[in-house]
């Protein structure tokens, strides 16, 4: 998708005279131009979690001394709650696009190449030092605000250093020009008038309330070591997460939402106060201290484990360059277990924006079972990744380790019919019930313990998707 | 090696009503590896068929199945054996028996036995000490059952409870340890003689009318309100318990919904605590003693789930302080962290979470059913809101959830949620974020939103830090996980705490008794903290002085305690603005509660000044004036406040696991709850305890994606969950369960009813 979508774009925002005009294609109305740089910014924030999810799950091993553990775990719980926000803020740009009546998009190419918006190569990699470097590049502001501390100021000056733009080359982009440029056209009521907003879609769209997961600082300051603050002292940047998962019901709060959601990531200059009153700290600024922490221990650090560059299950993609294939077979099968995973998240985040939020009698819907299903796949992913990092990528006495894949499925596209969506659910869930009992004789201890409580908890899902279509069927008949 | 002390392990059993002539056979609760979200499974264990003659253990079977009743319907009571420990001079604990009695060249009738048990529960309302219920057996050496009677002096002539009987084991050859079995009453309810109140009366035998009308004031007792708020006496508010009444009442019940009116139908029951003692006269005359608790208390109604937070709980935290050592190895706190998740899990099961949330359901409104969130609105004086979103709150949806989450630390990944766990200091806060932390939508011992203990939440804590750098698998074979050493010795006080005697059925242990206790099931844990500090006697469920024991500080009865050692003793109730802003917290402040004050439990409030400060003394700051009238809140302004040093008292009986006899006398860990028990489970939402009193059963998934199932007590079982408001007919009510309790209280196994034998005659 984005790279069709973006053969229409028609400038790049990197260059010198990105502050111009912005100008759309012809052939797009301003709302539809809008829905378009939306669904790219929704790739981006997808793409952006995923990287952040690989190398935050690469941390560790036996590798990092000791004395060492304190930091790299603090360093992984930085990734993890930007990952996240970033969740977060999928959600966010979803709504929008609910608002605007546009189909959402949870789509994202596996190993895109050069983009107009896309900071980066998508790459999943260890956390290295390079690594760090592009993501604090894309969450970068495009100009540091005047209050930024002086240390914040020098690692702005080291990474930008590190990527300058070269005219007619491939380069990286900060994300913040995305959005500032979405917030241009939606601010702009001569480009997409009033009428575009759907205010109906405000009880459909995703709600802080059941995503949120009670991942919000509180509203006074949490300062560390404050009483009462149920987090143990931590430094700035590995705060409790701030999920942000934005409603709307006009372009008044629409813009609201892109400004939390942009100040929360890289644009300083788009904070809201109430972000700056309660101190929290923007992704360039948790990532930038994990740089500075990593430069005062030294560039040859190695926090992470040998896990691969682009880890996939397709050894054609692996021989066309495109990854690096997992050939230890019980490995590659679990790799294969982490990808449907991740496709039953996916297809599980899909169908709750299908099934209908509001009930009239105000109790429960399979809806809310369906989100439960996405946070027992994020659940998933973790222990299946946790498990594939320490797992052999090769053969057993090959020191590197395999890693979680994220290749997306051939298609999201859920079926028109409701209860197809749910013989899509109880395939995927049947795959997963196979391909775990393949994998389970030769798990070691920990898997097999995780393997025999996943079977449980498929074949306790799987009874409830039948007792569901059997209730579809029989409302159906009367 | 000699013996120069004796063990009685474990150091508190619990004993469970019930009238079947047979107790209960042993059982243990073991995992199903195949299918580890299920129940835990109920395994039948070696038990001791006592001839009833001889008193010696005739044999043993292993049964194959456990039932929970007879043929008859009638409740087999659970009856703990307490073993005997001789603590060497070589510092081992070994089993005394015929064998090494014989090494010291004594016989077994060199052993001796005493059981003193108390009903303290219509004394802790009226005060009066004439109200007390004990029985006192005496020393005993022989092998003959002793009856325990329960003798007050306001029963009527020769009137009495009978707590059961206790039984010192003849040891044979073959059974040589040197044990006795506590035998628990059979559950019956015993009521006043009093002639002109036949609806107090009807359901009791006359045989057991044995309350003298004209001697005590306990049939129609009714907790005074104060005429004037101003002028409340020490009274009023000694005989208050927390929730209060807690004991039958003259209908309409219950009293909340009543206009608060609760007049005592005069009831007591055979529920008693207190201690067990031995004592070895050796060959040169010297005594050694030894002593334990026994509770007895209700049914275990679900044997094959655990509470989240349950009394073991709150015992690790008194014997090892409120965190984890840091020396522990990381596997032993990973898996304590995931057994917490899935006793969440277990509890979770039982609990209709869509009523409980405070939805509305079935168009009914919330504010008409006994939720945590109602409770809440009542205190608070705001309008009842649920606690999570009510589209997304179904039982099977919620329980597969905590699944999940107990499924991903089996995998070995440290617990992420470590910062949705509500901190003891948080139970006040009723913003949303704070509502929903974990545990949610149930209550503390403190009347908020139920915390875990310290220990626990530091347990989550801890499991996360070395998660990450273990080794990689190699050949898919993972690194041994080091064995925890849960060697019996005399240092080994954890172990002495969860020993399983043998011959026991696992619900004799303290993991089944739950452990906020507002009041309790089993045992109301708050009681033991009334007299932590030395020379004062604080209320159980907050700061209040209610007594003095020291002449000296006379001073400060009715005096609130506001800080002890620094740390202050009340929270606040705060909220999210009214308006919806979602900006700073406000103030949950009433006409009747202007500062929103809110009490925190003893149990986590002390864990720290216990570990650290035990015998030592330590600094309490006190109102200057009395607060009989409600709490104070603390503004360190000079002058606002006095300062007196006082010692904390130790826990435990000196080098053992039994809660101090100086904490809680026989009788007082049972005396706040209901009179009788059997009004508990009739009053209890299950917001209180819903892996131990069930709210939810035979749950299956239904037709609409949503769970379905039966309310735990109602009649008929027809899958429709009858909502709880007291006065439907479908539900047992108060009558039905005074008069046939073996009959309404069902047990439940793997979810499920599980006798369905006749019913009790």
């Amino acid at each position: 998708l984005r790279r069709k979508a973006e053969r229409h774009l028609t400038r790049d925002p990197d260059r010198p005279d990105a502050g111009a005009a912005i100008t759309k294609p012809a052939e797009m109305t301003w709302r539809d131009y809008l829905v378009l740089l939306l669904r790219i910014g929704a790739e981006i924030e997808h793409a952006l979690m995923v990287e952040y999810l690989y190398a935050a799950y690469s941390l560790g091993g036996e590798r990092v001394p000791a004395a060492a553990w304190s930091t790299v775990q603090r360093w992984q719980s930085t990734m993890l709650t930007v990952a996240r926000e970033e969740m977060g803020h999928l959600l966010t740009v979803q709504n929008l696009l609910c608002l605007l009546g546009a189909p959402i998009n949870l789509e994202r190419e596996d190993y895109p190449w050069d983009s107009r918006f896309y900071p980066f190569e998508f790459t999943l990699e260890p956390l290295g030092i390079d690594l760090l470097s592009r993501f604090i590049f894309a969450e970068m502001p495009m100009k540091m605000p005047a209050s930024a501390a002086d240390w914040e100021i020098d690692v702005y000056n080291a990474v930008a250093a590190q990527f300058p733009y070269r005219p007619g080359q491939p380069h990286f982009h900060h994300v913040a020009k995305i959005y500032s440029e979405i917030i241009a056209i939606l601010g702009d009521a001569s480009r997409v008038p009033d009428s575009a907003f759907l205010p109906h879609t405000f009880s459909q769209q995703a709600a802080w309330d059941e995503w949120g997961k009670g991942y919000r600082p509180p509203p006074e300051a949490d300062a560390p070591g404050q009483p009462g603050d149920p987090e143990p002292p931590t430094s700035l940047e590995s705060r409790v997460a701030h999920v942000m998962v934005e409603r709307m019901g006009t372009r008044t709060e629409a813009l609201l939402a892109l400004r939390n959601l942009a100040g929360q990531g890289e644009a300083p200059e788009l904070r809201t106060a109430s972000q700056d009153n309660a101190g929290e700290p923007s992704h360039f600024t948790r990532f930038a201290a994990i740089y500075r922490d990593w430069n005062a221990m030294g560039k040859a650090f190695a926090p992470a484990r040998e896990v691969p560059r682009n880890p996939t299950t397709f050894a054609e993609a692996a021989r066309a360059g495109q990854g690096t294939f997992i050939e230890a077979d019980t490995s590659r099968r679990w790799a294969h277990l982490f990808n449907l995973r991740y496709r039953m998240l996916l297809t599980y985040l899909a169908h709750t924006y299908r099934l209908g939020r509001a009930s009239p009698d105000r109790e429960p819907t399979p809806r809310g079972p369906a989100m439960h299903r996405v946070f027992a796949e994020m659940y998933n992913l973790k222990a299946i990744a946790g498990i594939l990092v320490r797992l052999p990528l090769a053969a057993p006495a090959d020191p590197r380790r395999a890693g979680p894949c994220f290749e997306m499925p051939y298609s999201l596209a859920l079926p028109d019919d409701e209860e197809d969506c749910w013989r899509l659910h109880a395939d995927l869930l049947a795959s997963a019930l196979h391909l775990g009992g393949e994998i389970l004789p030769d798990a070691p201890p920990e898997g097999q313990a995780y393997l025999a409580g996943l079977r449980d908890l498929d074949q306790q899902a799987m009874a409830w998707i039948r007792g569901l279509l059997a209730g579809s069927r029989s409302r159906r008949n009367r | 090696m000699t013996i120069h002390a004796l063990r009685i392990l474990p150091p508190l059993s619990f004993a469970r009503l019930g009238s079947a002539a047979e107790p209960l056979d042993a059982y243990t609760l073991e995992d199903d590896p195949a299918h580890p979200l299920g129940f835990r499974r109920i395994r039948g264990a070696t038990t001791f068929l006592v001839d009833p003659i001889s008193g010696e253990i005739a044999g043993t079977r292993v049964p194959d199945h456990i039932a929970f009743k007879d043929m008859d319907g009638r409740i087999r009571p659970v009856a703990p054996f307490l073993e005997v420990f001789a603590e060497t001079s070589d510092g081992q604990l070994e089993p005394l028996s015929i064998d090494r009695l014989a090494r010291e060249g004594l016989a077994v009738s060199s052993v001796a036995w005493r059981v003193e048990v108390a009903n303290r529960k219509v004394l802790r309302r009226t005060g009066d000490p004439d109200d007390l219920v004990r029985a006192d057996s005496g020393w005993f050496s022989d092998h003959a059952p002793h009856v325990l009677e329960g003798r007050c002096a306001h029963f009527v002539p020769g009137g009495a409870i009978g707590f059961g009987h206790v039984r010192y084991i003849r040891p044979t050859p073959a059974h040589p340890e040197i044990r006795l079995r506590f035998v628990p009453a059979p559950g019956l309810i015993y009521g006043p003689d009093h002639p002109n109140m036949p609806e107090t009366t009807r359901l009791i035998p006359p045989e057991r009318l044995v309350y003298d009308t004209t001697k005590g004031r306990w049939c129609g007792f009714e907790v005074q309100q104060p005429a004037d708020p101003g002028q409340i006496t020490p009274e009023d508010f000694q005989n208050e318990t927390m929730p209060p009444q807690l004991y039958a009442i003259l209908p309409p019940a219950p009293p909340w919904l009543n206009d608060d009116i609760g007049i005592s139908r005069g009831y007591l029951d055979d529920a008693c605590d207190g201690f067990v003692e031995v004592a070895l006269t050796c060959q040169d005359g010297s005594r050694l003693l030894a002593r334990a608790r026994v509770c007895v208390g209700p049914p275990a109604s679900v044997p094959d789930s655990l509470f989240v937070r349950n009394l073991a709980d709150e015992l690790e935290q008194a014997l090892h302080g409120p965190d984890v050592a840091a020396d522990e190895p990381f596997e032993v706190t990973h898996a304590r962290a995931a057994d917490i998740v899935r006793r969440a899990f277990e509890t979770v099961r039982f609990l209709n979470a869509a009523v409980m949330n405070g939805n509305t359901v079935e168009g009914r409104p919330p504010t008409s059913l006994d939720t945590m969130p109602s409770g809440e609105s009542s205190t608070t004086q705001r309008a009842e809101h649920p606690i999570f979103s009510e589209n997304s709150v179904d039982t099977l949806a919620i329980l597969a959830l905590h699944q999940q989450v107990y499924t991903a630390l089996r995998s070995g990944v440290a617990p992420w949620f470590a910062s949705l766990i509500r901190q003891p200091d948080e139970v006040g806060d009723y913003t949303d974020r704070g509502r929903r932390k974990m545990p949610a939508l149930m209550i503390g011992a403190d009347d908020n939103y139920l915390a875990l203990t310290r220990r626990q939440i530091d347990t989550i804590r801890k499991a996360v830090d070395p998660a990450l750098f273990r080794r990689a698998f190699t050949d898919g074979v993972a690194p041994a996980a080091p064995q925890v050493p849960a060697t019996l010795t005399p240092r080994n006080l954890s172990a002495q705490v969860h020993y399983a005697a043998t011959g026991n059925p696992a619900s004799t242990q303290p993991r089944f008794s739950v452990a906020n206790c507002d009041p309790g099931l089993e045992v109301d844990f708050r009681a033991v903290w009334r007299r932590i500090l030395e020379g004062i006697v604080l209320r159980e469920y907050d700061n209040l002085v209610v007594n003095v024991e020291d002449e000296r500080l006379k001073h400060l009865a009715g005096r609130r305690l506001q800080r002890i050692d620094g740390t202050s003793v009340m929270t606040r109730m705060m909220g999210d603005p009214p308006d919806g802003s979602g900006g700073d917290p406000v103030l949950l402040a009433t006409d009747d509660n202007p500062e929103a004050l809110a009490p925190l439990e003893w149990s986590n409030l002390l864990a720290r000044v216990l570990r650290d400060r035990k015998g030592q003394t330590v600094r309490c700051d006190f109102t200057v004036d009395a607060g009989w009238d409600g709490p104070v809140a603390w503004t360190g302004e000079p002058g606002s406040y006095v300062t007196v040093e006082l010692r904390v008292r130790p826990f435990f009986e000196e080098s053992t696991a039994v809660i101090s006899q100086v904490l809680a006398q026989a009788g007082e860990l049972t005396q706040g709850l209901c009179s009788p028990w059997q009004n508990d489970f009739r009053e209890c939402a299950c917001y209180y305890w819903a892996s131990a009193r069930p709210d939810y059963v035979n749950v299956e998934p239904g037709p609409d994606g949503r769970s379905r199932g039966d309310f735990w007590f109602q009649k008929e079982r027809t899958g429709q969950y009858v909502l709880d408001d007291y006065v439907d007919s479908r539900l047992v009510n108060y009558d039905e369960l005074f008069e046939a309790w073996e009959r309404w209280l069902r047990f439940q196994v793997q979810g499920h009813d599980a006798d369905r034998s006749k019913d009790p005659a």
